[in-house]
């Protein structure tokens, strides 16, 4: 359970790796909800997007070729990033695509003001910055430490790297 | 001694340590800048009631109110206390209202002759004013006030409400695209079945100090020529503040007929009245307002080469298609976004009504009631951050001017011009 030859304290390394498995299942589980749901599309989210990109993003929802594409990667997207990241394979790659596929969800609806004012919402008082930019920033944390290593089929990767590497130097 | 590379190691050292500093203090000033303003509100009867409710805390929060009636006092104060301050305070002298400095702004909806005499208190108080529809009952009340707002350097804002209305925002953008083509005529009514008499309690209370000679005439000033200019102001103001904007005009001549014909009760302005109004550009605008048939309710319609638009009770579009070039409907959908700010998206659909010709209509999701909420939201927009006024007092007066023309039109019978000078001129 401890990365090897690591500056990290144990308190460290517990909570990556803790943080890494719980994000994986969050972004998991928000995938097999909407790909259980028979007619869940992103087309709705889509069309009230607002913010610097608002009408860029509305313009996907009225274009079907490309809203189909969304559908379809939104949901395997956050099903296999979440579920790599529960299982720890490729932690670093599946944490980067998950950062990506949460701020693009962010874009889509930052919290700007409205006829110069912040609404307070469902989430209450957010001006700029939200949950979702900061689960965004979540996973930007999970890909640039070594999370993976802590525990995580990474490990096993990582040993196997070790070894080829052995057999070439002396 | 320090040399020279701890001095650079120190420098650096220091600025990287006060970096976060400047966007702390750069969100911290936006924050502010988005504070509620501060706002009181004068006369809370029906309209009055209406903007407490509709009003949007997040932008303004109503922290005083004044009323002379006890009634209106009681259920004004209660309703504020409720929604938006359980501390606010009510106040029977609007001068004393006036005189606390943490106001900053005060909405005006006291009976229409008071509009020019608290507004003009209210910004030489150095408040911001939203004063409701229509402006002033008489041209020089709206020109000191227009006058009164420059001198103060205080925004202005007339309540009329269909400016931040996105249906009417739509038809305007269609006109102007010229999808119905050259416009020579619009049509606009409101038509009631009533007597628009309200009920006058029992009050411990004594109007005459405030100049109605009595609790009846308080409570239904806008049956009197000395407070109001009946169905012209209280309705008829809102059409053609919108003719006015949909023509990018004013007119220049009014003929008006009517008079009391049904309910001969006492009261000084008609109870049917219909006015034609002569625009630039050939364009005529007709009104009509009766309390002795509903069928019609109220609407205008726009009417041009290619085709027509009705904009009905503030809450429906509809655009009909005539002439060769047209032969696609729209469809206008207008609806509350989740950021509370309405959308609008047009698609093209095929539509046939029975006689054959194209239709389409949209009812909106969008409520009459919105409209307040968002005048209201953009009056505290520009007060703030210096956003364009949606309803000035330029395009108040505008509105008023030809309105007061057509009361006197009627009384004398006689075509009337309305020449520039009943206009703002700088």
């Amino acid at each position: 359970m401890i990365i090897k030859d690591s500056s990290y304290s144990l308190l460290q390394q517990i909570t990556l790796a803790l943080v890494r498995f719980l994000a994986g299942w969050h972004l998991f589980y928000q995938g097999l909800g909407k790909l259980r749901e028979t007619d869940w599309s992103a087309k709705g989210y889509l069309s009230s997007a607002s913010g610097w990109f608002g009408t860029s993003f509305q313009q996907i929802a009225d274009w079907p070729a490309v809203l189909n594409l969304i559908d379809f990667l939104v949901v395997w997207g956050l099903l296999l990033t979440g579920f790599l990241l529960m299982i720890g394979l490729f932690s670093r790659s599946a944490a980067t695509i998950g950062f990506v596929l949460v701020f693009l969800f962010f874009l889509a609806a930052p919290p700007v003001p409205v006829m110069g004012f912040i609404i307070s919402g469902p989430e209450g008082f957010e001006f700029l910055v939200n949950k979702t930019l900061i689960e965004a920033l979540l996973l930007l944390v999970i890909a640039v430490f070594p999370a993976g290593q802590v525990t995580g089929l990474d490990i096993l990767i990582s040993n196997w790297r070790e070894k080829r590497q052995s057999i070439f130097s002396p | 001694m320090i040399n020279e590379e701890q001095r650079r190691i120190g420098r650096r050292n220091f600025i990287r340590a006060v970096a976060t500093i400047p966007p702390t203090g750069a969100l911290l000033w936006q924050a502010r800048r988005m504070r509620p303003v501060r706002t009181a509100i004068v006369g809370c009867g029906g309209q009055g009631g209406v903007l407490i409710e509709n009003a949007p805390t997040s932008h303004m929060r109503l922290v005083a109110m004044c009323d002379i009636s006890p009634d209106n006092f009681e259920k004004g104060l209660n309703k504020i206390r409720t929604i938006h301050d359980p501390k606010a305070q009510g106040y029977t002298n609007f001068d004393q209202m006036l005189e606390r400095r943490d106001i900053e702004a005060v909405l005006i909806a006291a009976p229409l002759w008071m509009h020019a005499p608290l507004t003009i208190a209210a910004l030489e108080a150095g408040k911001h004013v939203f004063c409701e529809k229509m402006m002033h009952p008489s041209i020089d009340g709206c020109l000191s006030m227009i006058k009164a707002a420059q001198k103060a350097r205080r925004i202005l804002q007339i309540g009329h409400q269909r400016n931040a209305n996105p249906l009417y925002q739509e038809a305007y953008a269609l006109i102007q695209a010229g999808v119905i083509g050259d416009v020579y005529h619009i049509r606009a009514l409101w038509h009631r079945n009533g007597d628009w008499r309200r009920p006058v309690p029992e009050l411990d209370f004594d109007p005459r100090p405030h100049g109605y000679p009595s609790l009846e005439h308080l409570k239904n000033w806008r049956l009197y020529k000395k407070f109001s200019l009946g169905l012209l102001s209280e309705l008829g103001s809102h059409q053609l503040q919108i003719v006015n904007w949909f023509a990018d005009g004013v007119p220049t001549s009014v003929y008006g007929s009517g008079g009391t014909y049904r309910f001969k009760d006492g009261r000084e302005i008609p109870d049917h009245l219909y006015l034609t109004y002569e625009y630039p550009d050939n364009l005529t605008f007709t009104y009509s307002s009766i309390q002795s048939n509903r069928q019609d309710h109220y609407y205008e319609q726009i009417m041009g080469t290619e085709g027509t638009i009705v904009l009905s009770g503030e809450r429906q579009a509809m655009l009909f298609s005539e002439g060769k070039k047209n032969s696609k409907a729209t469809q206008i959908e207008v609806e509350a976004a989740k950021t509370g700010a309405p959308t609008m998206s047009a698609s093209e659909s095929r539509l046939r009504d029975a006689a054959g010709s194209q239709v389409s209509a949209a009812a909106s999701k969008y409520s009459p009631l919105r409209a307040y909420h968002d005048e209201l939201a953009a009056f505290c927009h520009t007060i703030r951050h210096r956003a364009p006024n949606l309803c000035d007092g330029i395009e108040g007066m505008n509105a008023s001017s030809p309105l007061i023309l057509g009361a006197e039109s009627i009384e004398k019978g006689e075509k009337l011009d309305i020449p520039p000078q009943f206009y703002y001129s700088a």
